[in-house]
């Protein structure tokens, strides 16, 4: 299937959603006004994805911030993978936080215990 | 005398205050605001970075609950904000206010008090608990804004009403990041 390519900005993260290698990655800054309008599309792209899902599928998640409105869309996105898991395949998701960035750690430990999906907690160097 | 924000912003804006700022706001000030905001954190103390950060993060929140609740002001002007930011070693705070009408008021206060009288567990519980079963609208988190600054913060939100006429406040609130 088509890769899913979304360039940042100022208020939009990266996003690159490979369904040949599996391999999924969301990085930068989420914090848009409407950030269900902006998260539709990557939703929509899972959907189609998890008909046909890679064996490993790797996700990153590498936000620098994201506010509230975006939270409960990447939620979404994460109920995706339960939904992957749940048909049989492996997901993994990284979750990346900069080495002093305890809230983003703990927002990233509220999401694994929400999902029922292996989460991996990377600390970076700023 | 009619309530102008622009005078109550200048009488109430700390010596300290990196930004202020009134008018009306749209997804584009909000950006510049924002990008504004942190240049200028980032040169008054570039080695607090945890600092910056939720002050940077509360901003954003704080100007987007405007953006999607304020009321329209007497002219019928929307999203008129007045916001001053002031910043130090130590700490940071933030003034941010809006128009509302009278009828929401007592939601508001109840909303803060509530939060206010929550522990950090407790406000990590509930954040869990709306973030995983309430379903947001396009207009914002569900309520999570407020509690979402109230943890980061790990301060008590300060609220104030001045009345405009029978149907109309200015809602301002207080946020202390330390």
């Amino acid at each position: 299937m088509k890769t899913l390519t979304i360039e940042g900005t100022p208020k939009t993260p990266m996003v690159k959603f490979d369904g040949e290698t599996g391999k999924i990655e969301i990085k930068g800054r989420s914090i848009p006004e409407n950030s269900i309008e902006f998260y539709k599309p990557l939703v929509e792209w899972l959907d189609e994805y998890g008909k046909g899902p890679q064996k490993l599928t790797d996700v990153h998640v590498q936000l620098e911030y994201f506010n509230t409105s975006s939270s409960k869309c990447i939620l979404d996105v994460f109920k995706k993978f339960e939904t992957i898991v749940k048909a049989g395949h492996e997901v993994i998701i990284n979750w990346y936080y900069e080495e002093d960035d305890e809230d983003m750690l703990e927002a990233g430990e509220d999401y694994q215990s929400i999902v029922k999906v292996p989460f991996k907690m990377i600390e970076v160097e700023e | 005398m009619p309530f102008d924000p622009k005078n109550w912003l200048a009488s109430n804006t700390p010596v300290n205050s990196i930004v202020s700022f009134t008018g009306q706001i749209d997804s584009d000030t909000i950006t510049r605001l924002v990008e504004e905001s942190e240049q200028k954190i980032i040169d008054s103390n570039p080695e607090n970075t945890k600092l910056c950060k939720v002050t940077i993060h509360v901003l954003v929140e704080a100007l987007q609950n405007v953006f999607h609740h304020s009321d329209n002001d007497e002219s019928g002007n929307n999203r008129i904000v007045c916001l001053s930011l002031a910043f130090e070693n130590t700490g940071a705070s933030l003034t941010i206010g809006n128009y509302i009408t009278a009828d929401k008021i007592q939601i508001v206060k109840d909303r803060i008090d509530q939060i206010n009288a929550l522990s950090k567990d407790e406000l990590k519980k509930l954040s869990k608990l709306i973030l995983s079963n309430q379903e947001f609208s396009e207009k914002g988190g569900g309520g999570l804004g407020l509690i979402d600054i109230a943890r980061k913060t790990g301060t008590k939100l300060v609220y104030n009403f001045v009345p405009i006429n029978e149907n109309l406040y200015f809602y301002i609130l207080k946020i202390t990041i330390v």
